[in-house]
Order: C-alpha cells, then structure tokens, then sequence
C-alpha cells in the first residue's frame, strides 16, 4: 500500500468562525458583568413571599438599587452597616440629595429630565414615580436600613421595596 | 524614477497575539461574571400620606402595632399592645421565644421561623428569636376579626415599630408575614425604648 506523504506547508485553519464565536462570548460577558455591577454581594435576609422583580418593557424605569452591607472593619457585635448607592459608601444626608436629585431628574420636562412627571398623593403632596429597591443585609441594624426609608421618604419616593432570598 | 513592481502577494496577518488577547479576555470574564441568586422583592412602600412624623398621633385603636426591641442579652423581643385574641384581652403582650430554636455553635438555630419552608432549609440567628408563627398566626386572626367589623376598605393597619438595634432580618420576617396574609396597609416606624 502506498501512504501518501504529508504535506510538507502547514494546512491553513480558518479562524474566522472561531473569532467570531469568542468575540460573542466576550460581548456577552462584558454586558452581563456590567449589570451585575450594582449588585454588592449582600447577604440577604429570607423571606418566602418575595415576587420576582418585573423585567417588563425598556419603558419601564428600572428601580434605583440601594445596597446596605456589613461593615466588616466595626466590631462584629455592633452590627454596623454601610449604606451604598450607584458604586460609594454614603450617608443619610448625601443619599437624601442624591435621591432627591435623581427624583427631579426623573420628573423634569425633557430635556432636563426624564419627563415623567409626579403622582399626586393623597394631601395634594408631589410623589415621585421611582422606585427604589433596597438591599440590606440580614445582620445588619435595622437602623441603617432606617435611615434608607427615611432619606427615601425626605426625596418623596414612596415606592420601596426590599430584597429577600427564597430559604 | 523607476518604481519596483509591487508584488501581488497576499498578507495574511498574524492572527496570534490578536486571539492570545482575546483568550485571556474570555478567561477573565468567565472567571469574574458573578450569577445572580433568585431574589424576591417585598413591597414595603411608605406611607404616602404620613411622611416622616411620627405616626403616634395617628390614634388607631383597631391597628396592631408591634414593638420589636433588642435586649442587651441578645435577644430579639416582640411585643404588641391592645392584644386580643380569641377572648383573651391584654394590654401588653409579649410574644414567647421560639421553642423550637436550638443553640448550636454559638447562633441559635430555628426550624420554624417562616412557617412552612419549601426546601427544608434552615435559618440560623445568633440571638434568640421571637416565635413568628405565633405572630403569623395573631395577625391572621386579628385580621380576620378586623374584617367582619368592615371598618376599612384597606384592611386591618399594622405598624412595625423596631428599635435600630435590632437585625434587619427579623423586620423583614415581619414584612413577609404581613405580605402572605395579605396585609396591605403596613408602616414601619422610629425608634422607641420599649413599651414596658
């Protein structure tokens, strides 16, 4: 039997398909990471009767994600928190104008704004139409999650809601 | 001038720095992306029309307000006020620690905080607990009772009163209650040094 002899050039591989599928993947693993960003690992509290957030239309404004966390450098039996929001450790005056900035934000005619406009509350009061979803940890004083419902009433967002994992 | 023919040669580039990058890039990324856990959302809106003062003045004498403090023994107390139920009639009323809870390694450990768990999955404090199927089950008596009265179209109201002391995770516990029994008119509120 005569066995044809290898080629002596390199066959050539066609890349291309392969490039294309892992430029894919990078894509994918930018936008995913991107959006996880906001979610600080929290040890969440349990709750079973916790709803899956509405991934509705893009319309839909997503809610402003506030993170309260463990503050692992105060003594552990102080229970003490810090208050996160878009990436920085805030106080309760700071958060307050920042939210009430973002309330403006969202209710001023466009340009300016987001062009949403306010609910009228019962009193005749403006109320924003954000949400806000607060994701405080399940150790945590309660106070520190206080001080997130109490900036978030000052900035007239009435529409809070809070993070549970299913036990 | 006399310029050099070009060659008609194809250049093929090196492709292999390009895709050393782009594996490295790929690896990265898996390794960093962080999956989500389900979570739920519980709605715990603030009340529109009370603000930020207290809502003391507010004189509801059919609402249930629960005063949860922590005391300095570890240990998380709920109480209520004006307790009724079925027949029996207290002032104040503080609901009993949870028996079933054990103390294990330092935390004390629950199989009933929750009501009924799906998955048999544990919780484990390291402080001891009120028993909230205690409190599940008044609530879901008073609101029962609440409305035959018919008083209001917005069911019975409930008011959480928590010390800053105490974990979140046993607020939350109370939201969760309230959620499954269909409570919709609950207020969380300020600090107070107790009721006894």
């Amino acid at each position: 039997m005569k066995i044809d002899a290898p080629e002596s050039g390199h066959s050539d591989i066609d890349m291309t398909p392969l490039i294309d599928c892992v430029f894919l993947l990078i894509l994918f693993f930018l936008l995913t990471t991107n959006l996880t960003i906001q979610f600080e690992e929290v040890s969440l509290p349990f709750a079973l009767e916790g709803k899956e957030a509405e991934t509705g239309s893009p319309e839909v404004v997503q809610p402003l994600i506030i993170n309260v966390l463990r503050d692992s450098s105060a003594p552990s039996e102080e229970r003490a928190g810090l208050i996160r929001f878009n990436g920085s450790t805030v106080d309760k005056k700071t958060l307050e104008q920042q939210l009430t900035r973002e309330a403006t934000y969202d209710a001023e005619e466009r340009p300016l704004g987001r062009g949403r406009g306010y609910e009228r509350g019962p009193n005749g009061q403006n109320l924003s139409k954000l949400s806000v979803l607060v994701r405080s940890d399940r150790s945590v004083r309660s106070e520190y999650t206080r001080q997130v419902f109490e900036a978030c009433g000052k900035a007239k967002i009435y529409k809070v809601k809070v993070s549970a994992l299913e036990p | 001038m006399k310029f050099q023919k070009q060659h008609a040669v194809e250049e093929k580039p090196n492709l292999t720095p390009m895709i050393d990058i782009i594996f490295q890039l790929l690896i990265f990324f898996v390794l960093t992306a962080k999956f989500i856990a389900f979570e739920g959302q519980l709605q715990a809106y603030l009340p529109k029309d009370r603000g930020l003062q207290s809502t003391t003045d507010v004189e509801l004498p059919t609402g249930i307000t629960l005063y949860l403090n922590w005391n300095d023994a570890g240990r998380v107390v709920c109480q209520t006020n004006n307790y009724q139920m079925e027949g029996e009639v207290r002032e104040i009323y503080m609901f009993p620690d949870d028996e079933n809870a054990r103390q294990v390694n330092g935390g004390w450990m629950t199989e009933t905080v929750l009501g009924p768990r799906r998955d048999g999955g544990k919780v484990v404090y390291d402080y001891a607990a009120p028993d909230f199927d205690q409190v599940e089950h008044y609530l879901k008596y008073r609101k029962d009772s609440y409305r035959r009265t018919g008083l209001s179209s917005k069911g019975l109201p409930v008011e959480v009163n928590f010390a800053g002391r105490v974990p979140w995770e046993m607020v939350v516990n109370i939201i969760d209650i309230c959620t499954r029994l269909g409570i919709t008119d609950l207020a969380l509120s300020g600090d107070t040094e107790g009721i006894d």
